[in-house]
Parts: structure tokens; sequence; C-alpha cells
């Protein structure tokens, strides 16, 4: 499917979501202010198939404290918690105000000690640029109007779509809705839907290759300073060092002695100890 | 793939950045005869997990094994090497209640600036290796007080560190991590390559206090080395063992 709306559910709808299935992308609505919401949420998302992509969105003003941004960036480090190259999205459903600029500073720079270096804010409430349109599953006329404008835009990534449920029931009813439009669509003007098909497939080999390109490039720099380490030689001081403390110190009689014990244990030939042109230990 | 409520005896926490996630995933099945619970942190970023085609987590969720309960699948960025991707598991397990009597800590180390890598990478999995299981647990259920074990070859003492001059018992960055963690350094033994099997509630009952992300997030990113010196992720390398032998409790080799 070309769209691949983004389900916005309650905590209390967790538990029944994981029996879904199929890809999808579901956004769990916590409110911080309630105790054990973050807490209990993370046990369900961890029962979620790691097909089904998913990331939070925070629904009340809490106290930034460093107990609640480590709660949230626990979520970031989940397999299946969705990220965009490497950044971990979060949609914030709390109206412009102070304690929502600090929760979202301190969210950064917690993030960004963890080594994420950077968060994907979005906002259903406020006038920046991000802010994004949540539609309800009973807005189904709405639905159909947001789907088929984006499906005829050409130059729009079209999996954004919000939409908020209730039930289990509701995400398959839109889905199927979203799939009737689809496929209205497709009939209608084959072409165009062919063209977003490739378009879609061309994004994700794109950003593959991208992170691919990146991951490449740190690796080469990381292969050369493991070279560099070993040229410095501080590798052969280590082993010579070993040698000298083991071995170069013990006796002469007693390293002779030795070589007769590794022939008798079979680790060396008998002739060697006599002879330098001969294969002295045993493969 | 969750089995009944068989009560789990290990948890492994393994922390994987060259890929490779299916003959990992086969190791552990084929390996660990015993109900265990698999923790798997792969990195973010890392150029031999990003070319691998083959979706892991996937394999993970379809396959079942007589002895794994359950896998979680973890991704981080790179930071504190395998000891930020161990402080991620760890938060996972606490967060996730679970429980188990044993935590098996490893992961896929290769050490390319290492003369000696192969054989140090043989000798830290030689625990984890069919027919030495039992013998950990023997060691552990015979002697309470020890509180790791790991392979012998693996074990060594800041004490013989002449690479560094013993920086990480006289360093400043040492002195003020014992002090605020509060841990005393009776015994200088620590395992080299942080790979092996501890007590679970010790550790638990460590970091339920002090916070392993609040701890991850004081460690070095990228892939920190300390031959120009000590680093805060090399540092705790030594302080996973010493928070257990501070405590009085033993290093056991095998």
């Amino acid at each position: 499917m070309l769209q691949i709306p983004n389900y916005i559910l309650v905590g209390d709808m967790i538990e029944d979501s994981i029996l879904i299935l199929k890809e999808k992308t579901l956004v769990i609505d916590v409110n911080p202010v309630k105790p054990d919401s973050l807490s209990d949420s993370y046990r369900l998302v961890n029962k979620f198939h790691i097909s089904i992509s998913f990331y939070l969105a925070i629904s009340s003003p809490a106290i930034p404290d460093t107990k609640l941004i480590n709660e949230i960036i626990s979520f970031f480090f989940l397999g299946n918690y969705k990220k965009t190259n490497g950044a971990p999205v979060i949609l914030i459903f709390i109206e412009p105000s102070q304690s929502r600029e600090e929760l979202i500073t301190n969210l950064r720079i917690g993030a960004n000690a963890q080594g994420f270096v950077n968060l994907e804010v979005l906002f259903a409430e406020g006038k920046k640029k991000k802010v994004i349109t949540v539609l309800n599953s009973t807005d189904t006329e709405k639905i159909a109007v947001a789907a088929r404008q984006q499906l005829n835009l050409l130059t729009t990534d079209i999996s954004d779509l919000y939409i908020r449920v209730t039930s289990k029931e509701d995400i398959n009813m839109i889905d199927q809705y979203l799939q009737n439009e689809e496929n209205v669509f497709r009939n209608q003007k084959k072409d165009v839907f062919i063209m977003k098909e490739q378009n879609k497939e061309l994004r994700e080999n794109f950003e593959r290759a991208k992170l691919l390109t990146d991951a490449m490039q740190e690796e080469i720099q990381i292969l050369t300073s493991h070279i560099d380490i070993l040229r410095s030689a501080s590798q052969a001081t280590l082993l010579q060092n070993y040698y000298n403390s083991e071995y170069e110190i013990l006796p002469k009689w007693y390293k002779q002695v030795g070589h007769i014990i590794k022939v008798v244990i079979g680790k060396r030939t008998f002739k060697s100890l006599f002879t330098k042109n001969i294969k002295k230990y045993k493969d | 793939m969750l089995k009944g409520k068989i009560k789990p005896i290990f948890s492994v926490f393994f922390h994987n950045y060259y890929g490779d996630d299916q003959n990992w995933f086969s190791f552990f099945a084929n390996e660990i005869n015993y109900p265990f619970q698999l923790f798997y942190n792969g990195v973010y970023g890392s150029y031999y997990r990003t070319r691998q085609n083959f979706n892991y987590t996937d394999n993970f969720a379809g396959t079942t094994t007589s002895s794994l309960i359950r896998a979680y699948v973890m991704n981080s960025p790179n930071k504190g090497k395998d000891i930020g991707g161990k402080l991620v598991l760890m938060d996972a397990y606490l967060r996730l209640g679970i429980q188990s009597d044993y935590i098996l800590l490893l992961h896929d180390k290769r050490s390319p600036y290492h003369t000696n890598n192969h054989q140090w990478k043989d000798d830290l999995f030689r625990i984890v290796k069919q027919g030495c299981l039992p013998q950990v647990l023997n060691i552990f259920d015979n002697n309470p007080k020890i509180g790791i074990v790991a392979s012998g070859n693996a074990i060594r003492n800041e004490i013989d560190n002449e690479q560094q001059s013993n920086a990480y018992t006289t360093s400043n960055l040492i002195k003020g991590l014992k002090n605020k963690y509060n841990i005393d350094l009776v015994n200088l033994q620590y395992v080299a390559g942080t790979m092996f099997c501890v007590r679970a509630p010790l550790f638990e009952e460590f970091f339920r206090i002090h916070l392993p992300l609040e701890i991850r997030s004081t460690l070095e990113s990228g892939n920190v080395t300390d031959h120009n010196g000590v680093t805060i992720t090399h540092a705790w390398e030594r302080l996973f063992c010493w928070l257990i032998t501070s405590r009085g409790y033993q290093i056991k080799g095998i």
C-alpha cells in the first residue's frame, strides 16, 4: 500500500494492538503525569511484533526531570521505535508553553547524551512548520479527502496521515478504506500510480544507499585509526615484553628440557633437535 | 515465542557491531541448553550491520528453540562500545522487571587493532560454549562467594597492567568513579573484554541505584580505544567487575 497511516492510540489499546500482525506505524499516546503510564506502555510495546513500527506521543506537560527524560529515552532504543535517519521521532500534543519547550529541550539534551544526533519532533498544536493534522477515525469524509489529496500530490511523501483510533477494528476499517481509495486511484490514473510506487521504492533505495555510504565513511576512519595503532608498534612491544618476561628470562637448561618435552608430547619432531634442515614443528 | 512462565536461568546480554545476526542467533540457540532470554543490541550506523541484507529481528521473532524464552531487540548509537550497549540492555532488563539467576555479558569482539585478537575472542567465548555452562553453574552452586565466572585467560589484574602504567588504579578518573559509585578497590581483578557470567541480583541491585542510562551518558562516543590514555568506557570495563568484588565476591576462571 502506498499510504502507511500513523495510527494514534492510547495506553489501554496497546494490549489489543499486539495482535495486529501486518506492517503498521503506531503512535502510542502517553500521559506522563499519570503514574506508571510510561512504564506500563514500555512493557506492552515490548510485546509488539517487531514489524510494527511505533513512536511516542506526549499528551500532557510533566516535569521534565532526569527520571522522566530517561524513561522516554529508553523507548528510543527499542528495535522497532521509529527513527528518521537515526533520529527518534516523537509527537507532542501539548499546547505551546514554557513547560513544552522545557520538555523538548531536555529531551534533545538527553537524547544527544545517549548518542542520538538528533530528535525528530512533530507538533500537533501550535504554529510551527511541522504541525500535523490529526484526524479521528470517525471523520471518514475528512480521511477520504486527505487520502485523495495525498494520492494526487506528486511531490509529497504520502505516508503522513495521522489518525486517532479507539479500537483495533478502527485500524482494520481505515486500512480497508485507504486500500479502496488507492484502488480507485490506481484504476483512474494507472500511470501516475505506477510512478508513485516507483518513486517510493527509489526513495527507500536512496535512503538505504545514503545510510550505507555514511556508515562506510565512518568505518574507513575507524580502520585508519586501528592501522595507526598497529603501526605504532605498541602491540609488538607488548608481545615482546610478554615473551621476555615469560620465556626469555628462563635458564638455558630449562628451555632445553622444554624442547625435549615438546618432542615427547608430539609438538616437535625428534630429528629437529639435531638439525636445522628439517621441519621443526608438526602441523 | 513466549513459553509459558518458565523462569529463565540466564539472561544473555549480547552487543553486536559486526552484523552476522543470523549466525549469532543460531549460535545462542545451539549453545545454550538452559531456559534463557536474549537481549540483543545492534549498533545503529555500523557499516557491517547496515550492509547485511537480512532482517534479523523478523528472524528472531519467527524462530523458536527449546530453551529460548524470548528475544528482545534493541538498537543503539555507537556510544561506549560494548559497555554502552550492555548498559542499554541492562536498562531494558530492569524496566521490563525481568528476573533471572545469571546474566551472561557477551559481544561480537574483534579488536582488529590487537595482534592476537582471534585467540582472545576464542578465550572469551569459552564460557558460553557447550559443556562449559554446566561447569559455570556448578561453580556458582558450590561457592556462594563467587560473583563472576569468566574464561580464565581473560581474567587480568590491573596491578599487572604494564601498558598503561597502572593508570586505571591511580588516575583521577577512576578515583572519581570509585567515590561516586561507592566502589572499594579491594581486589583489582577484572575480566578483560567484559564477557562473563554474573549473579543477576548483584547487578540488579547496583543498577537500580545507579541508572544504566545515566552511566551511559558519560561514556565516549564511537569506537574509542585507550591507547592514548585512560577512557571512561575502559574504566567501566573494570568497574563492571569491581562493583562485584568490592562487595566481597570473587571472580573465578574456567
